[in-house]
């Protein structure tokens, strides 16, 4: 386990646009390892999708890379060195019609990839490209492999592209909400997929989702990211039964149908807010039920909270010594009286 | 509240596609035979996978889609045989929500101008006015209440008037002159000044501000476009919205809120809500009672809270076993294999036969349970190959008799974990009766004949799930289940799915 795939280090990506200069991703750290399974969860427009696209050297104009460092297997990839490692991390989008093109068979694109990562081609290629639809539990694998995109159910070409990213026989597998499109049912077969994948290949997993029982059911280590910055880092276990920043409660408090009863669920009021300059504030404050006169004025730190064993970190003042406001009593999240 | 009148009776409900058709082949059965209630003032939840017919339920019910048989009961009119005036005041009472705010909303028309594009169709307002004895109503947009019709207006036979609460008007927009047998409504304010009012109390009801009006949907975040397409819903007043997924595309604390508002309302306007969604945790949440549905029937239906802790039928069981994350307790997870088959082609006899985990099994095969799935699977793969639309390429194989005799080899390896043997052929470690049952079904197949190969092993390995159609049982406490499992000579579901899959 000790073998670190990939190490981020203070990454921050920004886009320059003609008013201002937003920062998507503002100074984020994180570690995956192989065989294990790191989760990214938030709102939308939180930058979990940019932290993504910026690992895999994805990031296009006006978006760059302004600062910090992601080390592949030791290797810095961030100044171009990606394609000595394309094919080492690999991605699977969440809509899968969007990632298969409708005019080329299944089998073609699943080979199109096996040529290019490891040089197979004619009949080692289609052989090859029937056991990973296999792999990746496709019935009837030898005749569907001539099928194209349309002629499969939602599940089956999330499996599919699932095929393709596997035929890059990659160490890094980045997941951007891989299964947000599809039904419960396929959902949780698609999970068990990837969780079986992860065994047999000791994947490292990049998991992106704003689902938190997804979370809670694939991941190893939770980052809890907001406004472009990590608020929260916690092994899941930890993060579920002793969540620490008000945002993590929020988010966790706001899932329907947890408890049984009619009590109103509790919310998070506001919108996520466009990161645009250095941070002197803490940016979640305006939405907090616990911010207190230095929220805003200054930005909070990461410091270690909770189990000192588990290594969970948060970013708030009120676990901050230097401050007198206390965190509220466990158990007790945000107001639930708030109207919408 | 569970035990309020139905406001709506649904029975054999049936809505098909393509039916016959010029070249007479099955019809898409969305919706085959659904009978429920829906009680005044509560909330019904439908979930099932895509493709179930939820929506196409839900559409059926408004009488925006023709049903193809059955009826809609509310108060005592059949809706979906209803046209003209009559279907207009249906529409007035039922309304739907659509799942994707930025496709249901028209993006040149100001938030206003669709709040108000109801009013303006119905030509709002038409107030209904109750008055006494037999005296007639005469005046401008305004009508003698009849039934049980919501009244506006009440003039009683002295002469007094009062106006409903929540009416969109006042007692001084309004002069009544009583006279002998006619009632004389006046109304003072314009219609268009009336309704450029009623948008903006809408505005406000649904937790917009008044600058919202003039602003155009892209302007919205996704939260708040919901919100406008729930104030054009309610714009008339109904009685009864079908809510399609309102939540489906939100983030978790968006969703939070709207919920709340549609709880909010329901309370507030005494709404009876049809409430569609494949989250069952939202579901959860938010209904009162729940149908469960599968390829167009209800499979189970029952109160929220007991169907949720202790399903009766195998497909709810497992349903509610894919939830991710620790929400339910139902102990091992039981993963559904493939897609719901097709609607034009259901299975016989049962429709979740083919994917059920709790089916009936021929006791006279001692076949492991690993085996029996690689049946059932098999079974599957000979009917969709037989379905599957054939290229050119294929059709001439066909004729031609060249078959991939390859492809139904490597099936059966891959799914008995089977081995070559010495000169080629495949053998199944089997007890021999069902083997050969598997050798005569591959020889089929080989020969090019899917669908013989699937019935073959359906004529040896079926049962009665794949014979005979299950009714909705009654399994107590207000609740239904289809399955041929409730009856006396076979074992629960429940039973059967904790031997099977969660027994070591």
């Amino acid at each position: 386990m000790s073998d670190t795939l990939l190490e981020v280090e203070n990454l921050r990506t920004v886009f320059h646009t003609e008013k201002e200069t937003i920062r998507a991703v503002d100074g984020v750290s994180f570690d995956v390892e192989r065989g294990e399974t790191v989760g990214l969860v938030g709102e939308s427009g939180s930058g979990k999708s940019v932290t993504a696209r910026s690992v895999l050297g994805l990031v296009d104009e006006p978006g760059v890379i302004e600062e910090g460092s992601i080390e592949f297997c030791g290797d810095e990839l961030v100044g171009g060195n990606w394609d000595e490692h394309r094919g080492d991390i690999a991605i699977v989008f969440q809509d899968p019609m969007n990632s298969l093109n409708p005019v080329y068979t299944v089998g073609n694109q699943i080979k199109e990839a096996l040529r290019i990562h490891q040089g197979l081609r004619g009949q080692a290629a289609t052989d090859a490209a029937i056991e990973l639809l296999e792999d990746v539990g496709i019935p009837d694998a030898a005749r569907r492999v001539t099928e194209y995109p349309h002629q499969f159910s939602g599940g089956m070409r999330q499996r599919a592209v699932i095929a393709i990213a596997l035929a890059c026989d990659p160490d890094l597998l980045v997941c951007d909400e891989p299964t947000t499109a599809l039904d419960v049912t396929i959902q949780a077969q698609i999970l068990e997929l990837l969780d079986e994948l992860q065994r047999e290949e000791d994947l490292g997993v990049l998991f992106i989702t704003h689902d938190m029982g997804v979370i809670e059911e694939t991941t190893d280590r939770v980052n809890v990211m907001y406004a472009g910055e990590f608020v929260e880092s916690a092994p899941v276990d930890e993060l579920f039964d002793d969540p620490k920043h008000p945002y993590t409660k929020g988010l966790l408090a706001s899932i329907p149908g947890r408890t049984a009863g009619d009590e109103r669920l509790p919310t998070i009021e506001g919108e996520v807010p466009t990161s645009t300059s250095e941070p002197s504030e803490c940016r979640f404050a305006p939405r907090c039920p616990h911010a207190f006169d230095a929220c805003e004025s200054v930005h909070p730190e990461r410091i270690a909270v909770g189990d000192p064993d588990a290594d969970h970190e948060t970013a708030c003042l009120l676990y901050d010594d230097e401050f007198e406001e206390s965190p509220p009593e466990d158990g007790v999240v945000a107001d639930g009286g708030e109207t919408a | 509240m569970s035990e309020a009148e139905p406001f709506l009776e649904v029975r054999d409900l049936k809505k098909y596609y393509d039916d016959g058709g010029l070249l007479g082949g099955d019809p898409v059965k969305a919706v085959d035979g659904v009978s429920f209630d829906i009680r005044e003032g509560e909330t019904l939840g439908l979930v099932g996978e895509s493709g179930c017919g939820k929506t196409t339920l839900g559409r059926t019910i408004l009488n925006l889609e023709t049903a193809t048989e059955g009826e809609v009961l509310a108060d005592e009119t059949d809706v979906t045989s209803i046209s003209g005036r009559e279907l207009r005041r249906w529409q007035s009472q039922a309304q739907m929500v659509f799942q994707d705010p930025d496709a249901s909303l028209n993006d040149r028309m100001t938030v206003g101008e669709i709040i108000r594009e109801p009013l303006d169709a119905h030509d709002w307002p038409n107030l209904a006015v109750s008055v006494a004895d037999d005296r007639e109503v005469a005046g401008k947009r305004v009508h003698r209440a009849e039934g049980d019709e919501r009244r506006d207006v009440t003039v009683d036979a002295d002469g007094g008037v009062s106006v409903r609460e929540g009416a969109p008007l006042t007692r001084e927009d309004l002069t009544v002159d009583a006279d002998g047998d006619r009632v004389d409504v006046t109304l003072h304010k314009h219609a268009s000044a009336m309704r450029e009012d009623r948008v903006r109390g809408l505005l406000e009801q649904v937790g917009l501000r008044e600058e919202h009006f003039y602003r155009y949907p892209h302007q919205f975040s996704g939260g708040q476009s919901q919100r406008v397409g729930i104030a054009r819903a309610l714009a008339l007043e109904p009685r009864f919205l079908v809510l399609d997924e309102p939540v489906s595309a939100l983030d978790v604390s968006v969703q939070a809120r709207i919920i709340n508002l549609l709880e909010d309302l329901q309370d507030e306007l005494g709404l009876t809500f049809l409430f569609i969604a494949h989250d069952l945790s939202v579901v959860r949440h938010i209904a009162d009672r729940v149908a469960v549905m599968y390829l167009g029937e209800v499979m189970e239906l029952g109160p929220t809270e007991e169907v949720f802790t202790d399903p009766s039928h195998p497909y709810t069981e497992s349903l509610l076993s894919a939830i991710p994350g620790s929400m339910v307790e139902t102990g091992e997870r039981i993963t559904l294999r493939g897609t719901p088959p097709s609607p034009r082609d259901p299975p016989s006899g049962c429709r979740f036969s083919s994917r059920c985990p709790a089916k009936i099994r021929p006791d006279e095969y001692s076949v492991s349970g690993e085996h029996w799935e690689a049946l059932d699977q098999l079974h599957s793969v000979f009917r969709a190959r037989s379905n599957a639309e054939k290229g050119i390429v294929d059709v001439v194989k066909e004729r031609l008799g060249i078959q991939d005799v390859s492809t139904v080899d490597e099936l059966l390896l891959e799914l008995f974990d089977a081995e070559r043997d010495g000169d080629g052929g495949i053998s199944i470690e089997m007890p021999d009766d069902a083997a050969s049952v598997v050798y005569e079904a591959a020889e089929l197949a080989r020969a090019g004949d899917e669908a013989g190969a699937a019935e073959r092993l359906d004529d040896a390995f079926g049962s009665v799930c794949s014979e005979e159609h299950p009714e909705a049982n009654d399994v107590g406490a207000g609740r239904t289940s289809r399955c041929l499992r409730h009856r006396e000579e076979y074992e629960d579901p429940d039973a059967v799915i904790e031997q099977r899959y969660r027994s070591d």
